[in-house]
Order: C-alpha cells, then sequence, then structure tokens
C-alpha cells in the first residue's frame, strides 16, 4: 500500500527538494522570467515525453522520435512559407501520424520487438528528413507567424506552456479514463493475457505509436518555432531524453504502470537541474555528470521502498 | 436435443508436430464432461481451437447443432464459449475489477469514456453472485497465487458463456477453494450450462464429472460415463499400457542425522521452525498455499537469510550467504517454479545439466571446458533419470513438461548432492513421468540421499512419504509418520485446527 503510493509520488519529493535546494543556491532561479524559461524549456520534452508514457506503460518504447523531430522541423520549414504555420503544422502532423502507423504496423504485423523496430525506423526517418531538406537547413527567418508557438500567448498564457498543460491534461484523461488508458496498461502488465482476453491488442499497439508520433510532432513544432530552421539533424539523442524523463517519472520499464504527472515533474526536474546548474556557471561536462548521479539517486530511491517491503514480507 | 457441441475430426498440426489427429467428440448440453491425458496429448490444443485461439487445419465444430466458425477471441465469445486457462491471464498491475471487465468495458454511450463506477458495481455484483470474497479495488499483483485464480474463474464467467472450458483449474487452489470450486461448477450445472473439465486431478474428475473423454498423442482414445470407469482404468488408457506401482516403493525409515534445523525464524514467513532430516528419509512438508513451506525450504537452501536459528549439516552448525554454500555443503534444490526459475529455456540439454558443475569440469583454470566429461556427465543422468531428448544440443524449451523437470533434477544431482530439497517436484507433468520421478525418489532415498518433499499434492506425500510435516501459518502443527498419516488429519494440521497451540516439532 504504502510502497505503492510510494512509487506514484517519490517523484515529487525529489522535485521539491532538489527546487528547494537549488533556489537556496542559486538567487536568480525563483525570478518569474526565470520561472517562464524552465517551463518553455522543459515544454518540447514533456510534450514527447506525455506520449511516451503510453509506449513505455504498454511495455514497449519509440525510439524514432528523435527522427520524427527533425523531420517535423523539416516539413514545417519547407511548408511554412506556403501554407502558414497552422497549415504546416496540419501537414506535419499528418506525416507524423503515418510515421507512427508505420512503426505500429512494423511491430504488429512483422512482429518485431518496439525496441528493434523504433531503432530502424529510426535510422529511416533520419534518412527521410535528410532526404527532403537535401542536407542543407530550411530557414524561417521570413516567416515570422512561426514565432507565436515560442513567443505567442493562449488565454494569456505563453503557447508552450498552455500547450503543455493541455497535452498532459489530455493524457491524463486518456489514461486514466478512457478504455484506451486501461487497455495500455493490460497490453504492458501482460501481453499474452491481453491477448487471450480479446482485447485488441494491435489496434490499441497501433495507437501508442500514433500519440508518440504526434505528441513528437507538437514537440517538434516548438523547436522549429524556437531554431526559425528545419534542419534534418537536430533532435539526435532526444529519444533518450525522452525516456529518461519519462522512466524518472514512475512509468515502470517493465510495464502495466504509468505515471502521466510524474513524467511531467520529472521533466521540470531535469530542466530545473540544467537550469540552476547554468545559474551556477557550471560547464557541460559537469552538468552531465551531475544529472547522472541525481538520476541513479532518485532510481535507488524508488527502489529502496520495494527493497524494504521484500524485506518486510 | 442437439449437443452443445461437436467436434468432428478435427486435425491441428504445428511444424514438425501433429496436435490433433482427427479427433472427434460430443459434449452434451449440461453435463460436465472431463478431458484428460498426458501433457502432449493434445487437450490445451483442443481448447484453444475451441476458445478461438488457434484454428484448426480440418474439420467442423457444431454449436447446438450448427456450423460454428471460431475465428478469434471475440468470436468464440460471442458465441458462448469462454475458457479459464491453465497459465495465468491476468493482468497484474491492473485491478480485479479491471480485469474481470477489460474486454467489456462499460462506457459513456457514444464517448469513448471509461464508467468507472459502474465498473466497481458490476464488479462487485459478479463476486457477490460468486460468493467470492476479493475486493474489486486490489490489485492482482498483490493477490496470493489461489486468489488470483479465484479471479481467473470470475472472469470467465462474468461472459455469461453457455459452455465454460476449465483449463487445469485447481491446479493452485487450496482444498476449501477447491470445494467452492465444486459449489460453483454444480451451481452452473443446474442453470443448464455445460462444463469442459481439463485436469491431472483424476480423484477431481470422479468428483465433478459426468463423462470422461480421454485423449492420447492427439488422438481420441475413449469416452466413457464416469460411472463405468475407475482411476485405474483411466490412467491405463491416458498412458497406452499398465502403469505398475505407480508411487514407487515407500521410502525407508532413514539412518543418520543429514541436517537438522533448529528454532529457524524469518519473519513474515515462518517462525521457530525444528525438525531433523535422515539419511535415506523421505520428508513430506505439507501446508496450504501461503503456509511458508516454500520459503522454509529456500531459507534452507540459502536464497534467503534467516531472522533467528540455526542449520546443522552432518553434525556441523553451518551458516550459509547464498545458494554456493548450500551446494558446496552438500545440498540439491528443486525449484517449483520450473519455466522461470528452473529451466534455461534456450540452452540446451547438456548445459541445462552440467551448469552447476562446470567449475569441475573445466580444465586449465577454468577455461578449457572438456566436452568428454560433459558428455560423459550427461550420459550418466540421461540413463539414471530416463531423460528423454533428440539430441543434447537441443533447447530444453522443446522438451516436454517431465522431461523438463527430469533436467532440472538432473542439474541438482550432477553436484553429488547428499541432501535433497524439491519443490512441487511432478506439478504440470504427466503421470507417465510422474510414476518415473517417484520411482526414482525411492531409489535416491534406497542409495542413502535425503530427501525434503514440498508438495501440494497430498495423495502424492502419503504415498512417498515415510514422515510428514505440516505446516500452518509458518510454523509446525504436526509431524506425523507411520498410521499417523492420513488425509484427514493433515488437512486439520493445515488449517490450523490441530496442533497449533502446542506448536509441535
Amino acid at each position: 500500500m504504502w510502497g505503492r503510493i510510494w512509487e506514484g509520488y517519490f517523484i515529487y519529493l525529489v522535485a521539491a527538494v532538489t527546487f528547494a535546494a537549488f533556489a537556496v543556491i542559486t538567487p536568480n532561479l525563483l525570478t518569474t522570467a526565470n520561472l517562464v524559461n524552465v517551463l518553455t524549456n522543459a515544454a518540447t520534452v514533456a510534450i514527447a515525453a506525455a506520449g511516451m508514457t503510453f509506449a513505455i506503460t504498454a511495455g514497449g518504447f519509440d525510439l524514432s522520435i528523435g527522427s520524427m523531430l527533425a523531420l517535423t522541423t523539416c516539413v514545417l520549414g519547407k511548408m511554412v512559407p506556403h501554407w502558414g504555420a497552422w497549415g504546416a503544422l496540419g501537414m506535419a502532423l499528418v506525416v507524423g501520424a503515418v510515421l507512427g502507423a508505420v512503426n505500429g504496423l512494423i511491430v504488429t504485423k512483422l512482429r518485431i520487438q518496439t525496441f528493434v523496430a523504433t531503432l530502424s525506423t529510426m535510422i529511416v526517418y533520419r534518412g527521410l528528413a535528410l532526404l527532403y531538406t537535401g542536407g542543407r537547413d530550411a530557414t524561417l527567418y521570413a516567416n515570422l507567424d512561426v514565432k507565436y508557438f515560442t513567443a505567442g500567448e493562449l488565454l494569456g498564457v505563453p503557447f508552450p506552456i498552455a500547450l503543455t498543460v493541455l497535452v498532459f491534461s489530455a493524457a491524463f484523461a486518456a489514461y486514466r479514463f478512457t478504455p484506451f488508458g486501461l487497455r495500455v496498461r493490460a497490453i504492458g502488465s501482460n501481453l499474452a493475457a491481453a491477448q487471450i482476453s480479446g482485447i485488441p491488442v494491435h489496434a490499441t499497439q497501433i495507437g501508442i505509436f500514433v500519440l508518440t508520433a504526434t505528441t513528437t510532432v507538437l514537440s517538434g513544432t516548438l523547436l522549429t518555432s524556437q531554431i526559425l530552421t528545419g534542419n534534418g539533424r537536430v533532435g539526435q539523442g532526444f529519444e533518450l531524453e525522452v525516456i529518461t524523463a519519462t522512466i524518472l517519472g514512475g512509468t515502470s520499464l517493465s510495464g502495466g504502470r504509468g505515471n502521466v504527472w510524474g513524467t511531467l515533474v520529472a521533466t521540470l526536474l531535469l530542466t530545473i537541474i540544467s537550469n540552476g546548474l547554468n545559474l551556477l556557471g557550471l560547464p557541460d561536462p559537469y552538468q552531465r555528470l551531475a544529472k547522472g548521479l541525481i538520476f541513479i539517486v532518485a532510481l535507488a530511491l524508488s527502489s529502496l521502498v520495494v527493497l524494504l517491503r521484500e524485506r518486510r514480507a | 436435443m442437439a449437443d452443445a457441441i461437436e467436434i468432428r475430426n478435427v486435425t491441428k498440426t504445428f511444424p514438425g508436430v501433429v496436435a490433433l489427429s482427427e479427433v472427434s467428440l460430443s459434449v452434451r448440453k449440461g453435463e460436465v464432461h472431463a478431458v484428460v491425458g498426458e501433457n502432449g496429448a493434445g487437450k490445451s490444443t483442443l481448447m484453444k481451437i475451441l476458445g478461438g485461439v488457434y484454428r484448426a487445419d480440418r474439420g467442423e465444430i457444431l454449436l447446438e447443432g450448427r456450423p460454428a466458425h471460431i475465428r478469434s477471441v471475440q468470436e468464440a465469445v460471442a458465441q458462448g464459449i469462454s475458457v479459464i486457462y491453465q497459465e495465468f491471464n491476468l493482468m497484474p498491475e491492473l485491478t480485479v475489477a479491471e480485469n474481470l471487465f477489460v474486454a467489456d468495458l462499460p462506457t459513456v454511450p457514444g464517448l469513448p469514456l471509461l464508467r468507472r463506477r459502474a465498473l466497481q458495481a458490476r464488479a462487485e455484483a459478479l463476486l457477490a453472485r460468486l460468493a467470492l470474497d476479493l475486493d474489486p479495488r486490489a490489485y492482482v499483483k498483490d493477490l496470493s497465487v489461489s486468489r488470483r485464480q479465484m479471479v481467473e474463474i470470475a472472469k470467465a464467467l462474468h461472459l455469461d458463456a453457455s459452455l465454460l472450458i476449465m483449463d487445469e483449474p485447481t491446479a493452485a487452489l487450496t482444498g476449501e477453494e477447491v470445494d467452492k470450486l465444486y459449489e460453483i461448477i454444480r451451481a452452473l450445472k443446474a442453470q443448464g450450462r455445460t462444463i469442459l473439465y481439463i485436469s491431472h486431478r483424476l480423484k477431481e474428475i470422479f468428483d465433478v464429472a459426468d463423462r470422461v473423454t480421454v485423449l492420447r498423442d492427439g488422438r481420441h482414445v475413449a469416452t466413457e460415463g464416469i460411472g463405468a470407469l475407475t482411476q485405474d482404468a483411466v490412467v491405463r488408457m491416458m498412458v497406452g499400457r499398465e502403469v505398475k506401482q505407480f508411487y514407487g516403493q515407500a521410502a525407508a525409515q532413514g539412518g543418520e542425522e543429514a541436517l537438522a534445523v533448529e528454532g529457524l525464524t524469518r519473519r513474515g514467513a515462518f517462525r521457530d521452525i525444528s525438525f531433523t532430516l535422515r539419511k535415506g528419509e523421505i520428508l513430506g512438508v505439507a501446508g496450504l498455499m501461503g503456509s511458508g513451506r516454500e520459503e522454509l525450504v529456500k531459507t534452507i537452501y540459502g536464497l534467503s537469510p534467516p531472522d533467528a536459528g540455526a542449520l546443522r549439516v552432518d553434525g556441523r552448525t553451518v551458516r550459509l550467504s547464498g545458494p554456493g554454500d548450500a551446494i558446496r555443503l552438500g545440498i540439491g534444490f528443486v525449484t517449483e517454479d520450473r519455466k522461470d526459475a528452473g529451466i534455461f529455456p534456450l540452452m540446451s540439454v547438456r548445459e541445462n545439466v552440467t551448469l552447476n558443475v562446470l567449475g569441475q569440469i573445466a580444465r586449465l583454470a577454468g577455461i578449457h571446458l572438456e566436452q568428454r566429461r560433459e558428455r560423459s556427465l550427461l550420459a550418466e543422468y540421461t540413463r539414471f533419470l530416463k531423460l528423454r531428448f533428440a539430441d543434447e544440443d537441443q533447447p530444453v524449451m522443446f522438451l516436454s513438461g517431465g522431461n523438463q523437470q527430469k533436467v532440472v533434477l538432473a542439474r541438482a544431482l550432477a553436484t553429488r548432492c547428499r541432501i535433497l530439497l524439491l519443490l512441487e517436484p511432478t506439478r504440470g507433468i504427466d503421470v507417465g513421468a510422474k510414476a518415473e520421478i517417484y520411482q526414482l525418489l525411492g531409489e535416491l532415498s534406497r542409495q542413502g540421499m535425503a530427501v525434503l518433499v514440498v508438495s501440494s499434492d497430498l495423495p502424492e506425500l502419503i504415498a512417498i512419504c515415510s514422515r510428514i510435516l505440516v505446516v500452518w501459518q509458518g510454523r509446525i502443527t504436526g509431524d506425523l509418520s507411520g498410521s499417523q498419516i492420513a488425509e484427514a488429519r493433515i488437512m486439520r494440521c493445515a488449517t490450523g485446527t490441530e496442533g497449533a497451540a502446542g506448536g509441535g516439532g
């Protein structure tokens, strides 16, 4: 009982402690400008991680999202001049859905494990992105309407933050209140049982990959708006950042148990660490060391409770 | 009246194996029809065809006289067929209620939104109707094995199926729960439902079934009314030959002390356990699921540390810091969880047998594995255990359950152990292999091996053991030998109605 609660909420504790620590040692952290900056920076990883939470809960992965992120910047870079920011976003979403469905079909129809399947499409999609732009940057310096996605406001809130809140609310609702969410947990918990129980396993798995692709396109849109460039080389290692945040947030790698809000909090935690260390003027290599160590400590803490419980049982 | 199910000339082949060959069978409406056969006889394949998991290569299935096409689990369910599978088909990270209705979730009409309250209410109603004391909000992973089995049964029953297929439904149940299952089966029968009941336990079949069908090697052998049969006759038909001395020779009384346990305690599992195991003795440990008997044996083998108490091997007090220490002291162990903790499925038969003794058969400081010695070791145990396999490089996963069990046993014996701890040594293996394992344990005890057997199969324990310890809630409530060994007495101790006060030992 307490174990389950701890597993669900320990990340909030870790985040709160880390935040408090940084707030004390870095005076500039608590300024409104900096906090908005943190949230905006977190948005790109957070939104894709919302989708990844479903993939990992279902016992899988999607490693191709870094490449899809790059492809999104390319699609927008090429299309915004012709169709405007929103029109291009619509196209990118269609492209994302198709690529996600391809991932899903490879996993379900060719029966290839998600890790290997998306490892392959990671390479293929990166190739597509480079091919599409001919290896050159597609710049959008003249099309400033795309700036809305970073600098604009929705209901008085900066757009990236508003989008993050919307995506996570929808993701949580889907996870908790829809048959889809329950099926995702069922598949991750015991795939064979899910099949034998008569759950539409293939449709659900394809749906999951369409979902990770869709959230990645949204992330890619925020990124494009920041860099004003379509570039087939961006987003390398993005999938690992996203998976790290998801696992740190309490979604179980063994499947069946996800934590949507935990994913958001973990992304914020990772961003605050970067931000705090930046404000302290710590060079990048040290930041990496610190992040890795904090990751290990957090995961050790989460399994500590399981260990204690087993010891008692 | 048309039969509930008629199966006509059904054939199903898998690469290299004919699982079912021209099997025909009809099941009357409202009867409890048992299907028995050894592992590999084709029972599970037949059930999976009826349940929509597999499709037959040839043949017909008629439901109430009409040809039926069952192409998926959903179609089977739609036609009123529901299967309780032998393996656990539950999702541990889901709650009981979610597991029960996962394929049939209540939603807001027209919207993909779950109605959680309705889900809860339905689960409560179903559990109440079956008189099952389960919390629908509990996560399945927090339930004991036997409670999971009850969830599994409830899951199949909610579908309101007219034909229920139960594949080894009692494999993990306690005696009391088996009785409850019998009650449920009788109630279902009274409602006019038809039940196909598959079990290895012949006693159960004689308890509940109206008719029995025997399958052997994928063929239909016979279908008879239960009144016309005896257990011996059924065994003969299953095995296709006379099984002489099913249980083997009762073990000797035992010689000097091999292993002594004094005041062994592990918090939350068992406390103050003391007993002595003698050379040449087969000592049984009985007890219900969750009584602490498995944990006790695992602690003796060094898999988990005790909180208090002492262990004496050959008269010397020892402390084990892991199974490695136990093996060095001559203790061998056979797990109850063959599939997950016993075999290395992808490794060869040879590797599975020699794994624990690689250090002894390696030369040049462990670099060079001498294949000749490995082979001779395998040959020795192949003969001794009547191990059957195609070739020694065959992955162990392709062997039958009985042969896999022998491989696990061979690995323990290869360490030249003098004390053998066995958990559920015949769980899920066929009658022929069971008989061979009983013979083997008898043989080992005559050679002076000290054997400790934990088993849920009481007739088995009673037949092969000269002495039985009964565990209840982590304590020994009975130490029975000779004429004291009787099923009723063991059950009284196992449920705490006898021996609970004194502690025994």
